[in-house]
């Protein structure tokens, strides 16, 4: 009845809805008095005024927290400055007093083949015939 | 006849001039240096004005009540923000506001999932059938024989911009500018969503028959 894909029939429909659409709406609107009454409504002022106080309180406590980080940072500048300060200074002491001499880097023996330099040329020397010989080769070295 | 709540101090603290006399504007400046009472007038003033805005989105007392209350508490923390001038800009100001506050609950409402089409019992759907039939019968439809509950929760199915604009566009009878101007959407996008909404509220309509 309504839509049956006939375009007089839709403009009509188009029409029709569009009239029942404005008494949708206009069922929406309410007389002077409901306007008047919700807007008399009792201590309605009374209560915006208590939400705004707690809305301010809110932000003054937001306020506060921000300050008090702000004065927390303050007083640790200070000291913030003095551990710098101190970093710094150790930073550029501390090379110079432990630098190694020059060329010593290369006298240093990496510790795993200490033992090995610890023999000396005829001790190995010894070891390696034993070797040759069949004779098993003394961890120690042989005499 | 109508009682008006005065906030305390009223008229003590206006000791120039009586604050019926005073503009808005003078009432504003008197807010931002601190006056409560100055404010308080503000209210009184306008009060209505945000009763009726608030009336063109919802049905219930309690949630104008709730749009009156936001709207001015929004407008009490943005004072410094107005910058006066016309007679009316007041006025205009805090009407842009209240639809932005109407709008925003509008979006809330519709996020909740309250009052959808789902919500019609089969007696309100058997109802709007009714009354679609007469009216394409005889043509004569009194809107007043729509209940506004019904009619809200068809509403509620179309997009808060859409239902904004048809709001203000049908019942509030602004023009495509002033809604413009009201909601701060181009001209353009007004039409555009006028266009859109009407076509959403027929389409709507057909879907239940």
């Amino acid at each position: 009845m309504w839509t049956n894909g006939k375009p007089g029939k839709d403009e009509l429909d188009d029409e029709t809805l569009n009239r029942f659409s404005g008494e949708l709406l206009r069922a929406f609107e309410v007389g002077e008095t409901e306007i008047s009454n919700a807007a008399a409504s009792p201590f309605l002022f009374r209560r915006i005024r208590v939400r705004i106080e707690a809305e301010e309180r809110r932000l003054a406590q937001q306020r506060g927290a921000w300050l008090s980080l702000l004065a927390g940072v303050k007083h640790a500048i200070p000291a913030l400055l003095a551990f710098a300060v101190v970093a710094v200074a150790s930073l550029m002491l501390t090379p110079s007093q432990q630098a190694p001499a020059a060329g010593a880097v290369n006298e240093d023996r990496p510790t795993l083949m200490e033992d090995v330099f610890s023999f000396s040329q005829d001790e190995l020397i010894a070891s390696a015939a034993g070797v040759e010989a069949g004779q098993p080769g003394n961890s120690g070295g042989t005499k | 006849m109508e009682e008006i709540e005065t906030p305390a101090g009223t008229d003590a603290e206006m000791s120039v001039k009586p604050p019926s006399e005073m503009t808005d504007d003078e009432l504003v400046a008197a807010a931002r240096a601190g006056d409560e009472s100055a404010f308080g007038r503000l209210f009184e003033r306008h009060r209505r004005l945000v009763s009726r805005l608030g009336y063109r989105f919802f049905p219930r007392r309690d949630q104008v009540e709730e749009i009156i209350q936001e709207s001015f508490i929004k407008a009490y923390f943005a004072l410094d923000d107005y910058q006066g001038g016309g007679e009316k800009s007041f006025v205009s100001w805090l009407a842009r506001i209240a639809v932005r506050t109407c709008y925003d609950e509008l979006r809330r409402a519709r996020r909740r999932g309250e009052s959808s089409i789902g919500d019609l019992s089969e007696e309100e759907a058997a109802y709007l059938h009714e009354r679609l039939r007469d009216l394409s019968a005889s043509g004569n439809v009194e809107g007043a024989a729509i209940s506004r509950d019904l009619a809200n929760k068809l509403l509620s199915r179309l997009r808060p911009d859409d239902r904004m604009v048809l709001a203000l566009l049908k019942l509030e009878e602004l023009s495509i500018a002033e809604i413009s101007n009201l909601t701060g959407w181009t001209t353009a996008k007004v039409k555009m969503r006028s266009h859109r909404a009407q076509r959403g509220l027929r389409q709507l309509l057909r879907k239940l028959l």
